[in-house]
């Protein structure tokens, strides 16, 4: 028993060890974001704090351009949001002709596809995709309509759907539920951890999207706050101050989302085993 | 109960983003509307008889200070009410995108087709890009361009801008490059401003023997130069290797027509005299560099835009930095180097019709009109403290009296007749590429392992990087 | 009763189409014509913006055997592939076990704090990492006074390589210990009973019950931080730019620049497609391999 104790409070340590490693970028971030500007980077220790630099973001940021820092990341969210929601409502109803519709014509089919665009790499798409966008350039749409649906997504809800009994959807069936009452009433609210986890992963991961968003939206008036931070890494002429300020805005929200929703991730997670 | 709250906060969420999806198409517009909400009203007023309105789009320089500039200009000019064919004129003024260099934000939006009609920011070589691809207009035949050289005096600017017997820009400003030194170093070191290679080396050899003294300041290197290694930068090559192979070896031209024209002999000089700097020179990145307390550094190219700041900052010109010449071989030699001149183009592209590109033409022409060119050039002058291109610069006394103002201004005018453009090729990009991957990269990292004063052998890189350009170029 | 079923049968055929056309709509116009598209475009020369582009055949595809960045770019990846497979591997399995030792009312909690580096975007942290490395920065500051280092972290190509590897490992270990947690949590009691009357404990363990228990998992780790490996883009992107002499690049980054900067969108199509056979060959390489340990852990 003793010897549990030992090494309970050894892996305790280490693991304090590990997360100050990683968690440290983000105390570094936060406290010079608030430093006076001479200070910024000049010490770990917060020495006096201000927020000039989150104020500096809200007075137009040193652009021409009013609330262009504000509008990135309204830009972000307008962004994030709507794929996430489809990309979670189609893979919970493509998930669900999937495996609970018994058979139909063509099911296997598409399966294949499903399976061959899982794996296939998304970067030979990249110069054809953006021809095809192109006529939506500087639009939400451009942004939304090309990331909308994730196989990743489809997949989650494939494999949450083949593990629920097939009983309750039948007697559903027997009682005279049309399909979409049955979605809405039975398959939606059982996928609860499911959906919070691909909701969440999907919003995160478009939140994070570099590549695309800087090659179908450079406006400076569409960027994503993303596109608008990375744009600012220029040679010459920034203050580091406002740079972590807006660092900061572009990662607490995706953090807090998280950490509100945490207790789904153990559920949901073993899903992405399958 | 939870299940309702989460079915009902998804389907608020749903609604916010299907709004969203419904608000994309007039967005843009109207994000780039708030910006200039305040004279729509005002010009209400103004509404031509027919009360047709066409909406142009100016793209400015992706900096605040242009984009400033510019929609000064486009505010006085919606309000002076200008027609074209019975519609009135709208600019709309843009900073143009940059990702991750204006060049390719431009080459993007033509590919997407949300090229605006006109913009600024434009230099030779990419003109010549451009032109080569037909995306912009050639303008020399137009009487509205005659007038605007007429009236700026440009006559021997605009000779510098044709590509192919064509004139496809107006110039607008240029920017002599030149270095930036720090004058509390060269104080310490007891020398002045360095202007021939003998003043380079005993620069060099002051900065070794003040080591101790010049660390008390905080100055611990001689050059400040980042880009110096870094190869998708291909630009930055105008500001350290063209501009220093111009001075060392009397003006020259990079390509000329299909032809590499830099010489063997001529690169090996320049390499070499960077290379000559050793383990002083800085590639790692400071900031703020001439702005903090104590500069790092003895020199670097000049930042004429960063004059403003540097004023806010406490610095005074000639106490704290100073611009001096590039560096030529040995004294009374010209110190040639490069001009940052860009200018105004007018872009060719189904998306852009034919009233817009008018009313881009309406307004650039009011701007440089006869009894306009001289407040839009001395506005330019005031906000960007860059020279803007004109004739009478010295002769005119609206800009003399600014000119003598700030000394700053003073050294950068003399500069002017002796710069020399960029390249103007199609594959400008990829021959400064490959000229960074090949020479200046692998060079200067062989080049800063040694102490100063012993530039390494710089043979064998411009030998690689001249076959390495013919081949990116396609050049002989 | 059997007009029911066929009606039924009817219904569900036009249901499952109805519910994937949303998917199929998509495939088609982001997945299929793109698709076609790029094998098009790779036997073309068209910089995106000029009326004329001109057929070259292969040309774009022999071109690739000589260029210097599409040979950094497949060697970088496997110099990149390797180290973090496995770090992200030995990080994230070290996590899970460090984790599972806690009490049971850490461990969730615990677990999502490590997950965070994962959920945080490329760009904020390249802006902490590229202001943290500047020649004057704190950390270097303390570097020079103390230890009299001078280090140029994104100047020396070695150095720069290791910043963004030991990025990218730190970013992902933390979400792939989830993994690796769920599944040693999964590791039903009987098992656990019978290693302990066998006398099973600490490192025998670990080697004779875990790790097999928790192979598939494992699999999913190695593979995922493979693919990963092809993916980096924003990092190289924001601090180094793939420099100094290519040692950081990656195909991303290379495709991207040459497509968009560079605007040769036929060689671009070329040097992707290059690149995605490499993935698949990598992939299938590594799938045998791993498929030879799960059958000898008798999965």
């Amino acid at each position: 028993m003793k010897k549990k104790v030992k090494i309970q409070i050894i892996s305790g340590i280490l693991i304090l060890i590990m997360l100050a490693v990683s968690l440290f970028p983000f105390y570094y971030m936060v406290v010079q974001s608030l430093q006076p500007w001479k200070q910024v980077d000049k010490s770990i220790i917060p020495r006096g704090i201000t927020l000039r630099s989150y104020e500096y973001l809200l007075n137009n940021g040193g652009s021409g351009n009013t609330f262009m820092w504000i509008r990135a990341l309204a830009n972000s969210l307008l962004v994030s949001l709507p794929t996430a929601i489809i990309s979670s409502l189609s893979g919970l109803l493509i998930g669900y002709a999937m495996v609970k519709i018994r058979k139909f014509r063509g099911q296997k089919f598409i399966m294949n596809t499903l399976l061959f665009q899982m794996f296939f790499p998304g970067i030979i798409l990249l110069v054809p995709k953006f021809m095809i966008t192109k006529s939506l350039a500087n639009t939400y749409a451009g942004m939304i309509l090309p990331m909308a649906i994730s196989t990743w997504a489809i997949f989650m809800y494939i494999n949450y759907f083949r593990t629920l009994p097939d009983a309750v959807f039948e007697a559903a069936k027997i009682d005279g539920a049309g399909p979409l009452r049955i979605i809405q009433k039975i398959a939606f609210p059982s996928t609860k951890s499911v959906t919070v986890i691909v909701f969440l992963s999907i919003f995160m991961q478009r939140w994070s999207e570099l590549m695309w968003d800087m090659l179908i939206s450079p406006d400076i008036s569409m960027q994503t706050l993303n596109v608008l931070i990375s744009n600012q890494f220029k040679p010459m002429g920034n203050y580091p101050g406002p740079m972590y300020a807006a660092s900061v805005i572009l990662t607490m929200p995706i953090i807090v989302l998280f950490l509100i929703f945490s207790r789904y991730f153990k559920e949901g997670i073993s899903f992405m085993l399958k | 109960m939870k299940k309702r709250v989460i079915s009902m906060f998804m389907a608020a969420v749903l609604c916010a983003g299907l709004c969203a999806c419904g608000g994309t198409a007039q967005n843009s517009e109207g994000a780039a509307e708030s910006s200039q909400g305040q004279e729509s009203t005002d010009d209400a007023g103004s509404k031509s008889s027919s009360g047709e309105v066409v909406e142009v789009d100016f793209w400015s320089a992706p900096n605040v200070d242009q984009f400033n500039f510019w929609t000064g200009k486009a505010d006085q000019f919606n309000q002076a009410g200008i027609e074209v064919d019975g519609k009135k004129i709208e600019v709309k003024v843009q900073q143009m995108p940059e990702s991750p260099s204006s060049e390719a934000g431009i080459q993007n939006a033509i590919a997407t087709g949300t090229v605006p009609a006109a913009s600024e920011n434009i230099n030779v070589g990419f003109s010549a890009v451009l032109a080569d691809s037909e995306a912009i207009y050639d303008i020399q035949d137009e009487e509205w361009y005659k007038e605007i050289v007429k009236n700026r005096e440009i006559e021997s600017a605009v000779a510098g801008w044709e590509l192919g017997g064509k004139q496809y820009v107006i110039p607008e400003y240029i920017n002599p490059m030149s270095l930036e030194w720090n004058v509390k170093a060269l104080e310490v070191m007891g020398i002045d401003v360095p202007e021939t290679m003998d003043d380079f080396r005993e620069m060099l050899t002051a900065f070794t023997e003040h080591k101790a003294e010049l660390a008390e300041i905080g100055v611990t290197h001689t050059f400040y130069r980042p880009a110096l290694l870094r190869s998708d930068q291909w630009w930055e090559r105008w500001y350290d290797f063209q501009m220093f192979y111009q001075s060392l070896n009397g003006g020259g031209k990079w390509v000329d027509g299909n032809q590499l024209t830099f010489t063997q002999e001529g690169m090996e000089k320049t390499l070499e005299m960077i290379g000559m700097l050793g383990n002083t020179l800085m590639v790692d990145e400071i900031e703020p560099l001439w702005s903090a307390d104590e500069v790092p550094v003895v020199f670097s190219i000049s930042a004429p835009w960063e004059i403003q700041a540097l004023t806010e900052a406490g610095k005074v010109y000639g106490q704290d930095y100073v611009y001096g010449p590039c560096i030529v071989e040995k004294a009374g030699d010209t110190p040639y180097s490069f001009g940052d001149s860009k200018g105004i183009v007018f872009y060719k592209h189904s998306s852009i019709s034919e009233e817009e590109h008018n009313g881009a033409i309406a307004f650039v022409s009011w701007a440089y009109s006869e009894e306009n060119s001289a407040q839009t050039d001395l506005e330019f002058l005031e906000t960007m403290n860059m020279l803007p291109v004109r004739g009478d610069l010295q002769t005119n006394e609206a800009f003399a009296s600014k000119m003598t103002d700030n000394p700053a201004y003073v050294d950068l005018a003399k500069y002017i007749p002796n710069t020399l453009p960029a390249m103007a090729h199609a594959k400008m990009t990829e021959i400064q590429e490959a000229f960074t991957e090949a020479a200046m990269v692998p060079y200067i990292q062989e080049a800063m392992e040694c102490e100063p004063m012993n530039a390494p052998d710089a043979s064998a890189y411009v030998e690689a990087s001249i076959q390495a350009m013919k081949d990116a170029g396609s050049l002989e | 009763m059997k007009k029911r079923s066929i009606t039924s049968e009817k219904r569900d055929n036009i249901l499952g189409w109805l519910f994937c056309s949303p998917y199929l709509i998509f495939s088609l116009v982001f997945f299929l014509i793109p698709l076609c598209w790029a094998f098009w475009l790779s036997a073309m020369d068209w910089n995106l913006m000029s009326p004329d582009k001109s057929f070259v055949g292969f040309n774009n595809f022999r071109q690739l055997f000589g260029d210097a960045k599409v040979k950094a770019a497949f060697v970088n990846s496997f110099r990149y592939l390797v180290p973090i497979m496995l770090l992200c591997f030995l990080g994230g399995l070290v996590i899970a076990l460090l984790v599972t030792q806690l009490p049971e009312k850490l461990k969730g909690i615990t677990a999502v704090l490590f997950f965070i580096p994962y959920l945080t975007s490329g760009v904020a942290t390249s802006v902490v990492v590229k202001y943290l490395f500047t020649y004057n920065s704190v950390l270097n500051v303390f570097l020079r006074d103390h230890f009299d280092l001078n280090i140029s972290w994104f100047k020396n190509g070695k150095i720069a390589f290791w910043v963004i590897t030991v990025l990218v490992v730190w970013k992902m270990s933390g979400y792939y210990a989830l993994f690796i947690l769920s599944a040693i949590e999964g590791v039903s009691e009987d098992v656990k009973e019978a290693a302990r009357l066998d006398g099973s404990v600490g490192l025998h363990y670990l080697w004779h019950v875990t790790i097999p228990m928790i192979m598939p998992a494992l699999t999913t780790v190695l593979v995922l931080a493979s693919g990963l490996a092809f993916g980096i883009y924003t990092e190289p992107y924001l601090l180094t730019g793939g420099g100094p002499q290519l040692a950081t690049t990656t195909w991303q980054l290379e495709i991207y620049y040459t497509s968009f900067t560079r605007f040769q969108s036929g060689y671009g199509a070329a040097m992707a497609i290059a690149n995605a056979v490499q993935i698949f060959v990598v992939l299938r390489i590594l799938n045998f391999v791993m498929d030879h340990f799960n059958r000898k852990f008798g999965w």
